[in-house]
């Protein structure tokens, strides 16, 4: 009897501390498959279109490369990717009159590591299904994806050629596996473990665009596990052709070395210059603290492999994501401002980078804790991003209005139609 | 069966919801195991199901119906808890009130968290090592939470054990984590910080990390900021117990996001790579646990109070505690405190550089030594040598005093 009570006791206590620690509130964001059910019992238009998946990545005998690149100039072509054919045409889902009208295609990583992407005023729309596949990134000429497929131990970028069409609909015509990182290049190979220990593959992620839809930027912890420095281990910045060629781009042109790095982060190319991107470098401040810093560099060339980059924000900063606006004069950015808050600033970029340009920079969203993950409509007249707190975060846009020299933003618009969104990946939105 | 490793969220609920007892009520140590079980299968029938989404699942209708905003919704949404109170919750309210009338604290309380993995790889008649060891110590009266945390690899001198000489000539000198697995088992690891660090400790609590991949889904996952990539070659695959030393890489990009349980679990576990070391791990832990407590004290957060039988049935058989049955009536009034301003002073300290600093320790252990280089001499180990004259500075910091004279542990 005794025992009885005190159970009941320790039980209804702890229901008691729960209870009067939280209020009750269904605001629960709900979870995808939630709003996927919802999406399928109301959907009374055609049914949703999903990408194939592709192929389990494993060594293939047609795509096995036999040579590879130390630099840009001297590139060397790696494995030649195997098209893959698809002839699926994914219809954007129903329009609904109250959504705002969104320009283009967004795409975007949603919670469920699948693509999703919002046209219009569609309900979002499933890319890919297979729950291993993020971090889109349209390029500028609108008809090519890049996208990151994820396997248990390495990932690899694939590029899967689109036809946008005039109502919506994406009709994906041939994916491609970019880069090979299960079964790197022979010269890149260290081990003979390749193949079968995952200390020894890559990861490829965070694809962006060169200017000439024909070049992809991304980061790799390439050339990966060495046993004799297993602590040694960070992400540096890799350029590829779409036709397979691999140039070490950043790897090449480090200001300085930098110890206690944690690794390159958010390469993308200035829209409409040839030469000029940007990433951010974590490394540890002298306190020992987290830092992230954003730095800016000029491609390296035959003559000159090796190109000093700048650093736009001051030491003791700590970053993500930074983000050129669509004509490449400003950039955007997220700062961690302590106290797990996160704000969204602006600032504009004379080139070849000055570092006086941080201390202009303004404050465009102050998260309620977070705002992350800045992206640009193409022709500039939106800034979009994403918000979060307690869950999963939520897309919402801004317009932008030019005046002289400066940036004015509207008020934030919310895009429900996009349903919640990881914070893992950049958005991208293209034509 | 399910083989997960950290204790953070199991963690943060023992130690601030169940943590923080009374004054002057002697230790029981033991499983809370049984009763958590019998409560959980006593209530699974009056459980109220949470709903996420209900409220906000008509922001997709069919085409001519006015979708509605997120916002919105959210705002309109009914508090179920208005409803007809179950029986759960009126339960709830009579040990709440009962706690009422339960004096709190009146002195500072110590309680130290450890965790362990659980997985196949070590003898289930051992205790495994603690590979978390916190000190969370909430004062009432200055309304101040501080999280102590000791590396798991720091060398010092274990009771009850006998190898290695130390800085000062005694013998008995390890990595902390081992405290447990040399005699008197978690017990031990109490002693060594007492006897280590001259803080006395309270209460202990030991979680299992076989329930936490559940523990955070069920409470939909953790939102924070990551500070910088983490990036493992060699994070311990562990899911198999017929492979239980496989490998696998992990992969974490920067910045603020949502965790599920496998990437909470990857977040607080991961040890290699990382730019800071062990000292990083320690920090990402206490990222985790504050986020959690955060959430669950927010006004906004999730239908606790309906999880409450899943979460205890998640961590049924991986808790372990000195708290006695008696002492839980303080519990709610303790809460209280933390839910007023407390919780928004919290001091984090990890004993990173100049605290400590990584050095290579030669280690006689029999344990060890057939992994050396050269048979029969010592195993040289990674280890954390503490500057111990800074460590003590900062505890009477942080805890006012350090108490050598009458430590809790009783040998």
């Amino acid at each position: 009897m005794t025992v009885s009570l005190i159970v009941r006791s320790f039980f209804t206590l702890v229901v008691a501390i729960v209870v009067t620690a939280v209020t009750i509130t269904h605001t629960t964001i709900p979870p995808r498959s939630a709003l996927q059910a919802a999406l399928d019992t109301n959907d009374s238009g055609s049914r949703r279109a999903v990408i194939p998946t592709p192929p389990p990545y494993g060594p293939n005998p047609t795509v096995q490369p036999s040579v590879m690149s130390t630099g840009r100039s001297g590139s060397q072509s790696a494995a030649k990717p195997t098209p893959t054919a698809t002839a699926i045409t994914i219809q954007p889902r129903m329009a609904l009159s109250d959504f705002f009208d969104v320009p283009g295609h967004i795409f975007y990583t949603g919670p469920d590591h699948n693509i999703w992407f919002i046209t219009g005023q569609h309900a979002h729309t499933q890319f890919t299904g297979d729950g291993a596949s993020v971090s889109p990134a349209l390029s500028p000429d609108g008809q090519k994806l890049a996208w990151v497929q994820l396997e248990r131990s390495y990932s690899d970028v694939e590029v899967t050629n689109l036809r946008l069409e005039s109502n919506g609909a994406v009709q994906p015509i041939t994916t491609t596996t970019l880069t090979q990182d299960k079964y790197p290049p022979p010269a890149l190979q260290r081990s003979p473990n390749y193949g079968y220990d995952p200390r020894y593959w890559w990861w490829a992620t965070k694809p962006a665009w060169l200017p000439d839809s024909r070049h992809i930027l991304y980061i790799s912890d390439r050339p990966g596990y060495d046993p004799n420095d297993e602590a040694n281990v960070a992400m540096s910045i890799w350029e590829q052709s779409i036709d397979g060629v691999i140039t070490n781009a950043v790897g090449l042109s480090l200001p300085q070395p930098v110890v206690d790095t944690s690794g390159h982060d958010s390469p993308q190319w200035r829209p409409h210059d040839p030469s000029t991107f940007l990433y951010v470098n974590y490394y540890l401040a002298a306190d020992r603290s987290d830092q992230g810093i954003i730095e800016v560099g000029e491609a390296p060339t035959g003559t000159a492999p090796i190109t000093p980059a700048i650093d736009l924000s001051p030491q003791g900063t700590l970053i993500y994501q930074p983000t050129w606006s669509s004509d490449g004069r400003f950039i955007t950015f997220v700062e961690d401002i302590g106290h797990n808050k996160t704000n969204l600033l602006v600032m504009p970029f004379h080139p070849p980078g000055d570092p006086n340009d941080f201390n202009k920079a303004v404050v465009v969203a102050t998260g309620a804790p977070y705002v992350t993950q800045p992206f640009w409509s193409p022709a500039g007249h939106y800034l979009g991003y994403l918000v979060g707190g307690n869950g999963d975060f939520s897309m919402v846009i801004r317009r932008v209005y030019y005046e002289g020299k400066e940036l004015r933003f509207g008020p934030p618009i919310a895009l429900p139609q996009a349903g919640p969104v990881s914070a893992e990946y950049r958005p991208s939105w293209g034509p | 069966m399910r083989k997960a490793s950290l204790y953070v969220l199991t963690s943060a609920i023992i130690a601030f919801y169940v943590g923080a007892a009374g004054v002057g009520i002697a230790p029981y140590y033991g499983a809370i195991t049984g009763f958590v079980q019998s409560a959980t299968s006593s209530f699974a029938s009056h459980s109220a199901s949470p709903t996420p989404g209900s409220a906000v699942s008509g922001v997709y209708r069919t085409a001519g119906e006015t979708p509605t905003p997120r916002a919105a919704a959210i705002a309109t949404s009914t508090p179920t808890a208005t409803a007809t109170p179950t029986k759960q919750e009126i339960f709830a309210g009579k040990v709440t009130k009962l706690a009422a009338h339960t004096a709190p604290p009146h002195r500072r309380i110590n309680i130290l968290v450890l965790g362990s993995d659980t997985d196949a790889k070590f003898d289930p008649n051992v205790t495994p090592p603690t590979q978390v060891d916190i000190v969370v110590s909430i004062d009432p009266i200055s309304h101040t939470i501080v999280e102590f945390s000791i590396p798991r690899d720091s060398w010092v001198h274990i009771p009850n054990y006998a190898y290695n000489v130390g800085p000062d000539g005694s013998r008995g000198w390890n990595k902390i984590q081992i405290a447990s697995g040399v005699g008197g088992g978690l017990v031990n690891t109490v002693c060594t910080v007492e006897s280590d660090f001259g803080i006395p400790i309270d209460y202990w609590v030991w979680v299992g990390l076989a329930g936490f991949t559940q523990v955070v889904d069920s409470i939909n996952g953790v939102t924070l900021d990551v500070t910088h990539p983490v990036l493992d070659n060699s994070y311990p695959d562990d899911s198999d117990p017929n492979n239980p030393y496989a490998y696998r890489r992990i992969y974490i990009p920067p910045g603020p996001q949502h965790l599920n349980g496998d990437a909470a679990l990857h977040f607080v576990r991961s040890r290699h790579g990382d730019v800071k070391s062990d000292f990083g791990r320690s920090e990402r832990q206490q990222i985790l646990l504050g986020q959690i407590r955060r959430m669950l004290l927010s006004q906004d957060g999730a239908d606790i109070a309906a999880l409450a039988p899943t979460l205890l049935n998640d961590m049924r058989g991986n808790v372990k505690t000195s708290f006695s049955l008696t002492d839980l009536p303080t519990v709610a009034r303790f809460l209280s405190l933390l839910r007023s301003e407390a919780h928004d002073k919290i001091t984090n300290v990890v004993l990173t550089p100049p605290y400590s600093s990584e050095v290579q320790q030669p280690d006689e252990d029999p344990a060890v030594t057939r992994f050396s280089a050269v048979p029969g001499q010592p195993f040289q180990q990674s280890a954390v040598a503490l500057n111990m004259p800074l460590v003590n500075q900062e505890i009477v910091n942080l805890f006012g005093s350090q108490d050598f004279s009458a430590p809790h542990c009783k040998q």
